[in-house]
């Protein structure tokens, strides 16, 4: 990566929308730096896709700054901006053929056409897609019209590549197959990506920082790994990863009581008062069954037992409002049946809480 | 055992098809005694010279000087109307679309009424605006304006136009609609965030996508206009030769000897006309589909 390109970045400062008295965005701000694919997760309606609306210039943001290579681009509308985007929806040029779809970008630009074409022929065998060249978009299923309209976007040599849940409306297996052809595009032609997407393993997968949006608001920007052992607040641990919501009570001395142990409160979980009622959130994998029922340790019924190939997932429960989940491998869950009595231990160090 | 199986399947699958086709029998019926039996009857008449002999003279006169008139000045008619109607259903179409969904279902419910409002009502509504005394002429010329000075007059095929366009506009509107809902506002999105500019993507997107769908739309017109007759007949009561009140004027028993056959030589001649039309029609749907 040349230096030069190493400088260019996205700065979104303090982006706030509104639609009526409800607010889509609220003092948004995000820095991508070049070649970096940022995934924004969240509930439907949190914001995420207007974010990526605003910085395509496809809808206005009412507050705020865009910055694109240093350069103010706030009120710049969207085919001045140079950016790609491949859409939810299939949004081929259905009277185009695949070849002329993804030269559309450079015939707008007066591009010659054999540089066009020879362009589209080498972002077509990226996509593995050049023997389709004349072929029209209904003749092609979701997942390579899905890829074609990648290629179309990358055609421009976009400042910044905006994907807007592209994979929601493939199936499962195909999903899982252009994702990973996404990110390695993605890093082959080091592309700052803004990847939308309400599917926690999709962003988690194939990002190097992932967003957690709530109610228009960025909770927490971090990599995968540190979104998924050190979320920030209770809501990224809720919505990131599967979480269990054990009650419990503050102990005094920055300690939490749960499952008859006493661990520590995370540093990042909310202030709270000793004796106050509160949801532990613990992870399947933060949590194993004890050898023996002893006062450090949960008793409790399986209720259900998932085989997940080299995991095995057991529900329990423990007399409280929700199954607990605890994940183990298929080894040792071989010799737990249904209808057992088994003990839950937590094995995590501190815990994050949310309200009772 | 084998044959036996394939044997059971077989007649399991017999039934099934019966029962598959039982629900068409009654649209079958009615298709082949109100449009395949009237169409024997009419290619019969056509060829019967009386007392038993059958030959083509109908034809030769159908394609003498006065009737093919009446087919040419039908065919401008239609031609014409379908053009001028298509071309602003069209234009109100797409601001309709682009609308309030309160709007659109008003003017949904309003074409629907406009479109099927064509007939003598029809004719005696635009006389009584648009005639050589009517209200809107009138008006006109209080303000100096005398629309027949300049050699207009709502008896001629002019006049036949604009009433056609009274139902013909609305008629496009609801016929093509449903091709501009198919317009994804994704494709507007990605010809901007490539650098298209509008322009473009009119030129380039919006006309191509939309134009198999036009076509059909106005071969549509084209064909309710050919074969339009009622409004015709009381607006001009057979001034402009149409072959349709060519038609109506023989049923009515103006026969020449001879000629008690050539009304249904000149319907056969619809018939082919309509046909044509409506190949074309088909084609220009199953384009408008590939897309």
């Amino acid at each position: 990566m040349s230096s030069k390109k190493a400088d260019i970045k996205v700065n979104l400062e303090n982006l706030s929308r509104h639609y009526g008295s409800v607010a889509a965005l609220q003092d948004f701000s995000l820095e991508m730096t070049t070649g970096e694919m940022v995934s924004l997760l969240g509930p439907s309606g949190c914001g995420k896709t207007t974010v990526l609306r605003i910085l395509g210039g496809l809808d206005p943001n009412h507050q705020g700054k865009i910055f694109v290579d240093g350069e103010d681009i706030t009120g710049l509308p969207s085919d001045k901006r140079n950016m790609g985007m491949v859409f939810q929806a299939y949004s081929l040029f259905p009277n185009m053929t695949v070849a002329e779809n993804v030269e559309y970008g450079l015939r707008v630009r007066k591009i010659n056409h054999e540089v066009r074409r020879k362009k589209s022929m080498e972002l077509l065998e990226m996509v593995h897609l050049s023997h389709r060249g004349n072929a029209y978009p209904n003749q092609l299923s979701g997942g390579q019209q899905q890829r074609v309209a990648l290629a179309r976007a990358l055609a421009i040599s976009p400042k910044v590549l905006l994907l807007d849940e592209p994979l929601s409306a493939l199936d499962a297996q195909v999903r899982v197959q252009i994702r990973e052809e996404i990110r390695r595009i993605q890093l082959e032609t080091e592309t700052t990506t803004l990847f939308v997407t309400h599917d926690q393993e999709e962003a988690m997968s194939v990002s190097d920082r992932v967003g957690v949006m709530n109610a228009g608001q960025l909770e927490q920007i971090d990599s995968p790994a540190v979104l998924y052992n050190k979320p920030k607040t209770a809501f990224v641990a809720s919505f990131v990863g599967v979480t269990n919501r054990i009650p419990a009570e503050i102990d005094g001395k920055g300690r939490v009581r749960v499952l008859n142990q006493k661990i520590d409160l995370s540093k990042n979980s909310r202030s709270a008062q000793e004796g106050e009622k509160v949801m532990a959130l613990v992870r399947p994998e933060n949590l194993t069954l004890a050898d023996e029922f002893d006062s450090e340790s949960k008793p409790g019924l399986v209720i259900t037992k998932s085989f997940l190939g080299p995991l095995t997932k057991l529900g329990v429960d423990l007399g409280t409002e929700n199954l607990v989940y605890i994940n183990m491998t298929s080894q040792e869950a071989r010799k737990i049946e249904v209808g057992n009595r088994v003990a839950l231990k937590i094995t995590s160090e501190e815990l994050m809480v949310a309200n009772g | 055992m084998v044959n036996t199986q394939e044997s059971a399947t077989r007649k399991s699958g017999g039934f099934s098809s019966i029962f598959k086709v039982i629900p068409l029998v009654p649209f079958s019926l009615i298709f082949l005694f109100f449009f395949c039996w009237p169409i024997f009857q009419i290619l019969k008449n056509s060829l019967d010279q009386g007392k038993g002999h059958y030959g083509l003279s109908a034809y030769r006169l159908m394609f003498t000087k006065p009737y093919m008139h009446a087919f040419a000045t039908s065919l401008q008619l239609s031609f014409f109307s379908a053009l001028t109607a298509g071309v602003i259903g069209a234009v109100i179409a797409f601001y309709v679309h682009r609308s309030s969904s309160g709007l659109k279902s008003t003017m949904a419910m309003l074409s629907g009424v406009l479109a099927n409002s064509g007939g003598v009502p029809l004719a005696f509504m635009f006389i009584a605006a648009f005639g050589a005394q009517g209200g809107i002429v009138t008006l006109l010329k209080k303000v100096g304006i005398d629309i027949y000075s300049s050699g207009f007059t709502l008896y001629s095929l002019t006049g036949l136009i604009l009433v056609y366009s009274f139902f013909q506009i609305p008629l496009m509107v609801l016929v093509f609609t449903p091709a501009l809902e198919g317009m994804r506002n994704e494709w507007r999105e990605a010809n901007n965030s490539l650098g298209g500019s509008n322009l473009q993507f009119t030129r380039w997107v919006l006309i191509p996508v939309l134009f198999p769908a036009f076509l059909a739309s106005i071969l549509l017109l084209f064909a309710s206009a050919f074969s339009a007759f009622a409004t015709a007949r009381a607006l001009t009561g057979g001034s402009v030769g149409l072959v349709p009140l060519v038609i109506g004027s023989l049923i009515d028993g103006n026969v020449i000897t001879d000629q008690a056959n050539l009304g249904d030589a000149l319907a056969v001649g619809m018939i082919f006309v309509s046909a044509v039309v409506m190949v074309f029609y088909g084609f220009s749907l199953r384009w408008a589909r590939g897309r």
